[in-house]
């Protein structure tokens, strides 16, 4: 098969399997670590997957390609079945500045041993949306304009989840700096 | 210490998300199969997605007949819904004979007669049949729910589909078939003959009678009640030439509501 844009796929998706497959070929590997890293759970992340591929085939009535790429559209879609998955619904908002007992959740934190444990439970605890920013920008590398447009806010709101989301890491990983610079 | 941006990006480098499992790529063109081949249209995935809300309706719909049927049974004056006061209530039995001119009753029934512009014949308020509980039963659920339903129905949907007129040229010729003693005309379905008059229950009849094919039917039409049927039978042809009484409808009481 030439060379096809991801919309011409999208095009033939509902009638050809070889089509469809192919946009799955072609953004697997963003839809599944996108979902993995916002569920924290492998499983999750398949269905996810899944859905997000299933839900393309519908998508000739709700992908507009003025609004942005394919691969933007798939990480909204990533978004909001994760949204799901932690129990929220479309338009419920997962408060930023959740109080957590940061103490308590360092401790279980640093009961880890692997780096990348320590990380993954670290950003685990901040909220949704700033670990969605967080994830879209510093994993996906999306500039704030795209992350925006998937997160449906304005770019200034981006900046201000990443910078709480960052401040909130680093105050929480401090421990694990000063035991490993210590080591 | 507090990390720096540096160390910070540093330290989130370490996290590393999984491949997509091989698993997944089985796993979804299975379920495209059973997207596309079987619901192959958004109409049709749309009403696989109403069947839940089918389900819930249609058990709604047979709660409120038995609900009905319940009321219906302990509260019978609530039958003034469907037989509203002055209306005339018709007590009958069905008849099915034998060769032999026994016969059994195959139904008892109870209506109401009905005739506005738009709706002319009766309304089953209950019915029975001796022998087969079953059908009794479902008709015990059934009837009260088309006897409030069946009239109202008439009055919003007929009027969606008749003629400009019909309505009033139906008013008309029913007036005019009482007028004259419910004499058939052509105009009245089946052309019929006259043959007669009888009393039927203190009412007044015409008889009228028609053949079609190897049958006689024979009706007893009492102008006092808008030419309702006091009496209908159904007769066969016998190769001597004579007739035979196959079946009977007959009316055994009839009262003002």
């Amino acid at each position: 098969m030439p060379e096809q844009t991801d919309e011409a796929l999208l095009d033939l998706a509902g009638r050809s399997e070889a089509a469809f497959m192919l946009l799955f070929e072609r953004h697997r590997e963003i839809v599944f670590r996108v979902a993995y890293r916002l569920t924290n759970d492998a499983a999750a992340a398949e269905d996810i997957t899944q859905e997000c591929f299933l839900g393309l085939l519908d998508a000739p009535g709700r992908f507009d390609p003025a609004k942005g790429s394919l691969r933007t559209y798939l990480y909204g879609a990533v978004r909001n079945q994760a949204r799901k998955y932690h129990g929220l619904r479309d338009g419920d908002v997962d408060l930023e500045d959740t109080e957590v007992d940061e103490a308590a959740e360092v401790s279980q934190i640093f009961l880890q041993q692997e780096q990348s444990q320590v990380i993954r439970q670290a950003i685990s605890t901040l909220p949704l949306p700033q670990r969605e920013a967080l994830i879209l920008f510093q994993y996906e590398e999306l500039p704030l304009e795209e992350i925006a447009a998937i997160l449906g806010i304005e770019i200034g709101a981006v900046k201000s989840r990443l910078h709480r989301g960052r401040a909130r890491l680093k105050r929480i990983l401090t421990p694990y700096f000063q035991g490993s610079n210590t080591r | 210490m507090i990390p720096s941006d540096e160390d910070l990006n540093g330290l989130l480098k370490t996290w590393t998300a999984p491949s997509s499992p091989a698993s997944l790529e089985g796993r979804l063109r299975r379920a495209y199969e059973v997207r596309v081949r079987y619901q192959t249209t958004p109409a049709a995935r749309r009403m696989a997605g109403l069947l839940p809300f089918a389900g819930k309706l249609a058990g709604v719909l047979a709660g409120a007949v038995v609900l009905l049927a319940v009321i219906t049974k302990a509260f019978p004056q609530s039958l003034d819904l469907i037989a509203p006061a002055g209306a005339i209530i018709i007590d009958a039995e069905f008849l099915d004979y034998g060769d032999d001119g026994t016969y059994t009753v195959s139904e008892y029934r109870t209506s109401s007669l009905t005739v506005t512009p738009s709706f002319y014949g009766e309304t089953i308020l209950s019915s029975s049949f001796p022998g087969n509980p079953v059908r009794t039963a479902a008709l015990e659920l059934l009837n009260p729910l088309e006897a409030i339903v069946g009239p109202r129905m008439h009055r919003i949907v007929d009027p969606l589909f008749d003629k400009p007129g019909r309505t009033k040229a139906l008013e008309i010729a029913v007036a005019a078939r009482v007028r004259n003693g419910c004499v058939p005309s052509p105009h009245w379905g089946t052309p019929m003959t006259v043959i007669g008059k009888e009393t039927v229950l203190n009412y007044t009849t015409t008889v009228s009678q028609y053949e079609f094919k190897d049958e006689k039917f024979t009706e007893w039409f009492a102008p006092a009640l808008d030419c309702f049927s006091l009496r209908s039978t159904t007769e066969k042809a016998l190769p001597d030439g004579a007739f035979q009484l196959t079946s009977e409808r007959r009316v055994l009481k009839v009262t003002k509501n």
